[in-house]
């Protein structure tokens, strides 16, 4: 071994502390890299096996003559199966007696279909002999507690139907238990899905012919799905049919993808996050080594050494330590990889979990950790390399000049002068190492954005609930009704006790069409001066209804490409299209509704009555017996309470605590281990001056206040940007998980800056606490003999 | 008064320390011994040193490199404590204390200036004295002011250290270390890091210090800096070999080397 490389390995145990914590920083980086990525990917892989072992639908056609475009799809190159069924919403009443508007959809009784089948999970799959016998979806049955061989009943439009269970089981279709793209995040017990004899559907939605077509795609066909889509939503809509929806569109599969897109966001968030960090820590370092060495390297070049030994022999640090972290990283990253997919698919109930080793995050991982450390340690070590033998022979170190910027504002301000010795010495200390002083707040900005993007996301979505629930939707509670609404049950309704006001709504299945565009929702009609409904337009505002036209979805601004006054298309389930006018938008977070009065969605569709009554209770009615009063109401089939879904929402948000929680401990690992190793830096360059302070008698105890106030001063000024920056970042971060299914405004409480602020700041006191004990520690008879700049 | 069993000095009981000629000592070592490392990699910097600094004495410690001639001052200025031996200085025994004693002892009895300087690059001149003043609540801006003067950098008050030369960094140090008005002055190669012509500024300045009254102690391997001092310490391998007076002093403008 040379004698460099020896110097090399001994260098590295000098403050080993320093470079330890660039070795966590790059570990940390990798392994959330590596986490976050194999789970987007395995849980990617996952869903795709279930998919093609299910046979999910690429995509799914409504309306019209089921029977001819299933015909045509199946003769189309491209298309391996075309199957129909009959799917209907309709009320259901669980064994607990709770009710609700769930979705029956039909299974031939003999065998699996074609397309979207079933993966049992208990009981056995339906069964000619066995008309009546249905299989419930995994999630109702888990909140419903229904098994096979009990019962469930189910409103056929004109009673209730008690039917057996006879088995539960899980769908690709409702992985995710999305009742639509407008009602993505149903409250347990407010959706459910029954698998029932195709014959069954048929009778409990009140038809004689299946009203959808299933279509799934040879690979070859799914090569080129956009066209194929084209194509056969054209010949569908020949034949009289609605709306179509594609395999990326489908409620459950989007929500899902949604989800795990968060993953794929992580997997380049968090390298970034930390590897720059680790980059700081390389560089500040190394840097200060560097200086340190000067008359070494001095003597190395005056001995002839060449510049690129120099720099190899500095630049093999950052690859050591990058290594050393990524190879961590990399183990770490597979262990969590694993454990975050099987824990989430077991979450979502995922039939089967794929954990796969890819060597291409493996590769990728050692290579972020190697080049993160390379690329920190190559600015020190070119300017290693040029440091000129004789200036470091003498030993000259470049000295701070006249004070900096500081100074000069101390100059023109002759009050300052007044200010004791020490308030300078605290103001004017990060400028005399100014580009550590900036890499030291780089830190703090890493830091922060890592904690704001986390609980600012937190506060968005507490922010988005309450505006959801709190701000637009006023009722306490949905009816549905088994027959149309007339004056006197509504009259009824109003006067039941504990209930404040009543109103009737309408809401009728359309695809929006503007051009070839087209969006599949639900105009919701409801009376003129609605006071169960609030209007919030995107600029901040509030509107009424307008009495002609309909108000839509802000997200539908840039899907269909419309403004205010275009006119816009209303395809119906029937297959007529009416044309309208965008009266103007409305920002809601949750599913992309179109509204209009309940006059024009007459106008519109007639056959359409007000189907649901929207409730307001009086304050302080007990809820519990409210709902079981209007429960009781002659025609009333299924009662949702608004309270349901804001608590689950609500209980969802526990869980981001948890995330806010690891968010907050990596984003303090991450400020930890940056400020240590820059404020240690910082302390072991001014060992001399401290020994000099100490050697006159200053106290260890007041010389350790005026390290802290000069350290938590760079920290403060570092957290202004990094509050503004996390600010940026977490609305960029939201901005890629905002759609038609969900819009979120970054909205952080002031107490969150705060508080971020303040758990950096209170970081920093405890990294900077090592340092300071070394202040107690040091040796001032060897110390106050150093030569130093 | 309590004797030490030592015939030439006595610690009296008003805390002074009366020397072999009845004046009274500024420093007194009896039997002062350092060891650093143990085992076979155990130095004796000091062994068994006897000496006796009395006060307003200007005494230079004069030695080759590795005799123990910084030893012994941080010895008296309290940075170390022995391993062996009694230090008693500025009226007390400071063998014994722990490390907040001897902070305390330094804050208020000794002045120390360094061979590289050790000012805070990011503070003034006037800032650097100030500074100490202020944090070991000894002296006040005008102390700091009085001390600047006193060494003849008034007029550079506002300069930093990158903006003095080396000669007055270092009579910016002394300022440093007398604006808390100490008794001792402790000086470890004051002119180390200096030219003849700046080396002889800077000696004057301690010689007018020590007119004044002040105790100074210079260590130094510079053996022409021991024409101005009152007395000269010669050591080698940790112990005193000679110590030799000078009955007048030479002025620091007469030095040379």
């Amino acid at each position: 071994m040379s004698t460099l490389n020896v110097k090399f390995r001994r260098d590295l145990r000098r403050r080993p502390g320093q470079l330890v914590s660039v070795v966590v920083l790059v570990m940390l980086g990798v392994a959330l890299f590596g986490a976050s990525y194999d789970a987007y990917k395995n849980l990617d892989a996952g869903y795709q096996a279930m998919f093609s072992k299910y046979r999910f639908a690429d995509l799914t056609l409504s309306g019209g003559d089921t029977a001819a475009i299933a015909a045509q799809a199946k003769a189309r190159p491209g298309v391996e199966s075309a199957a129909v069924r009959t799917v209907a919403d309709v009320p259901m009443r669980m064994p607990d007696g709770g009710t609700l508007v769930g979705r029956v959809v039909g299974l031939p009784a003999g065998a699996q279909p074609d397309v979207d089948r079933v993966k049992v999970l208990k009981g056995r799959y339906l069964d000619p002999a066995a008309p009546t016998g249905v299989l419930a979806d995994k999630h109702v049955a888990d909140d419903a507690d229904l098994k096979p061989g009990g019962s469930v009943s189910v409103w056929d439009g004109r009673a209730w139907r008690s039917l057996g269970v006879r088995g539960t089981v899980s769908s690709p279709e409702y992985l995710w238990p999305a009742a639509s793209r407008q009602d993505v995040l149903p409250a347990p017990g407010s959706f459910g899905v029954l698998f029932v004899p195709e014959q069954l559907a048929r009778q409990i939605a009140g038809t004689t012919g299946p009203n959808q077509v299933t279509v799934y795609y040879t690979g070859a066909g799914r090569g080129h799905a956009a066209r194929l889509d084209a194509a056969l939503t054209a010949a569908a809509r020949r034949h009289g049919g609605g709306a179509a929806v594609t395999r990326a569109e489908q409620p459950s599969n989007a929500t899902l993808a949604e989800d795990i897109k968060g993953f794929s966001e992580l997997a380049v968030m968090f390298p970034l996050l930390f590897l720059a960090a680790a980059g700081v820590t390389v560089y500040v370092v190394l840097t200060r080594r560097v200086a340190r060495d000067r008359v070494v390297i001095g003597t190395l070049r005056a001995s002839g050494f060449r510049r690129r030994t120099v720099v190899a022999h500095y630049l093999m640090t950052g690859v050591a330590v990058g290594l050393a972290g990524s190879v961590l990283g990399v183990a770490a990253g597979l262990l969590l990889a694993g454990t975050v997919t099987r824990v989430y698919g077991d979450a979502i109930g995922l039939p089967e979990t794929i954990v796969s080793v890819r060597a291409s995050t493996v590769v990728a991982g050692l290579a972020f950790g190697l080049v993160a450390g390379a690329l920190a340690a190559l600015a020190p070590a070119v300017s290693a390399a040029r440091v000129p033998p004789a200036e470091a022979m003498r030993g000259n170190v470049p000295s701070a000049g006249g004070g900096g910027l500081v100074a000069r504002l101390q100059r023109s301000l002759p009050a300052a002068e007044r200010l004791p010795a020490g308030v300078w010495l605290v103001l004017r200390g990060p400028t005399r190492q100014f580009r550590r002083t900036l890499y030291t707040m780089a830190g703090v900005v890493l830091a922060l954005v890592l904690i704001l993007v986390s609980w600012g996301m937190l506060d968005s979505s507490q922010a988005t609930v309450s505006r959801q629930f709190d701000q637009i939707q006023r009722q306490d509670a949905e009816l549905t009704l088994g027959r149309p609404l007339d004056g006197a049950a509504l009259g009824a309704l109003s006067a039941t006790k504990g209930v404040r006001a009543a109103e009737p709504s309408a809401h009728v299945p359309v695809t929006i069409t503007a051009g070839d565009k087209g969006y599949s929702t639900t105009v919701v009609g409801l009376p003129a001066g609605t006071r169960m409904h609030r209007f919030l337009t995107p600029g901040g505002g509030e509107r009424g209804l307008p009495r002609q036209g309909a108000l839509i979805g802000a997200a539908l601004r840039g899907r269909l490409g419309v403004t205010e006054g275009d006119r816009i298309g209303l395809r119906l389930g029937d297959g007529r299209t009416v044309t309208t006018t965008v009266a103007g938008f409305v920002d809601e977070p949750l599913g992309t509704y179109a509204y209009a009065t309940l006059g024009q969605v007459a106008a519109w569709a007639p056959a359409a009555k007000p189907d649901t009554v929207l409730v307001t209770f009086d304050a302080g009615a007990d809820r519990a017996a409210v709902e079981r009063a209007l429960s009781a109401r002659p025609g009333v089939v299924a009662y949702a309470d608004s309270q349901a879904l804001k608590k689950t929402m609500d209980e969802y948000m526990n869980l981001f605590y948890v995330f806010v929680a690891v968010m907050l401990a990596f984003g303090g690992l991450l400020a930890f281990t940056v400020l240590f190793a820059t404020l240690s830096v910082n302390l072991a360059e001014r060992g001399t001056e401290l020994a000099t302070l100490r050697a006159a008698g200053v106290g260890r105890r007041r010389l350790a206040r005026l390290v802290t106030a000069e350290n938590l001063l760079v920290v403060a000024a570092g957290a202004v940007p990094g509050l503004v920056i996390g600010r940026l970042a977490t609305g960029a971060f939201l901005g890629a998980f905002s759609s038609d299914l969900m819009a979120f405004h970054t909205e952080i409480r002031p107490a969150t800056f705060g508080w971020s602020a303040l758990a950096v700041i209170a970081v920093a006191y405890l990294a900077q606490r090592p340092g300071l004990r070394g202040l107690a520690r040091m040796n001032l008879a060897t110390l106050v003999r150093e030569r130093t700049g | 008064m309590a004797r030490h069993g030592n015939e030439r000095a006595v610690l009296r009981e008003d805390g002074t320390v009366e020397g072999t000629a009845g004046a009274p000592a500024a420093v007194l070592l009896r039997g002062a011994r350092k060891t650093y490392g143990t085992g076979h990699a155990e130095v004796h910097a000091l062994r068994d040193v006897d000496l006796e600094v009395r006060r307003g004495e200007f005494v230079v410690l004069l030695g080759p490199s590795g005799s123990g001639k910084t030893t012994l001052l941080n010895l008296i200025g309290g940075i170390e404590p022995p391993t062996a031996g009694e230090v008693i200085a500025g009226g007390r025994d400071i063998s014994g204390l722990g490390e907040d004693g001897r902070t305390a002892y330094r804050r208020d009895t000794v002045g120390f200036v360094f061979q590289f300087f050790n000012l805070v690059p990011s503070l003034t001149a006037l800032e650097n004295v100030r500074l100490v003043a202020e944090l070991t609540g000894r002296g006040d801006r005008e102390h700091a002011e009085k001390a600047l003067a006193a060494v003849g950098l008034a007029e550079r008050a506002g300069h930093f250290p990158a903006q003095l030369s080396g000669g007055e960094q270092q009579r910016v140090a002394i300022a440093r270390a007398i604006a808390k008005d100490p008794a001792l002055l402790l000086c470890d190669e004051p002119t180390g890091a200096l030219d003849l012509e700046t080396g002889r500024g800077v000696l004057r300045v301690l010689q007018d210090l020590n007119r004044e009254g002040r105790t100074v102690l210079v260590v130094t391997h510079n053996a022409a800096i021991a024409a101005i001092a009152h007395r000269t310490v010669r050591m080698r391998s940790g112990r005193i070999v000679e110590v030799t007076t000078t009955e007048a002093p030479a002025t620091a403008d007469e030095v040379a080397w």
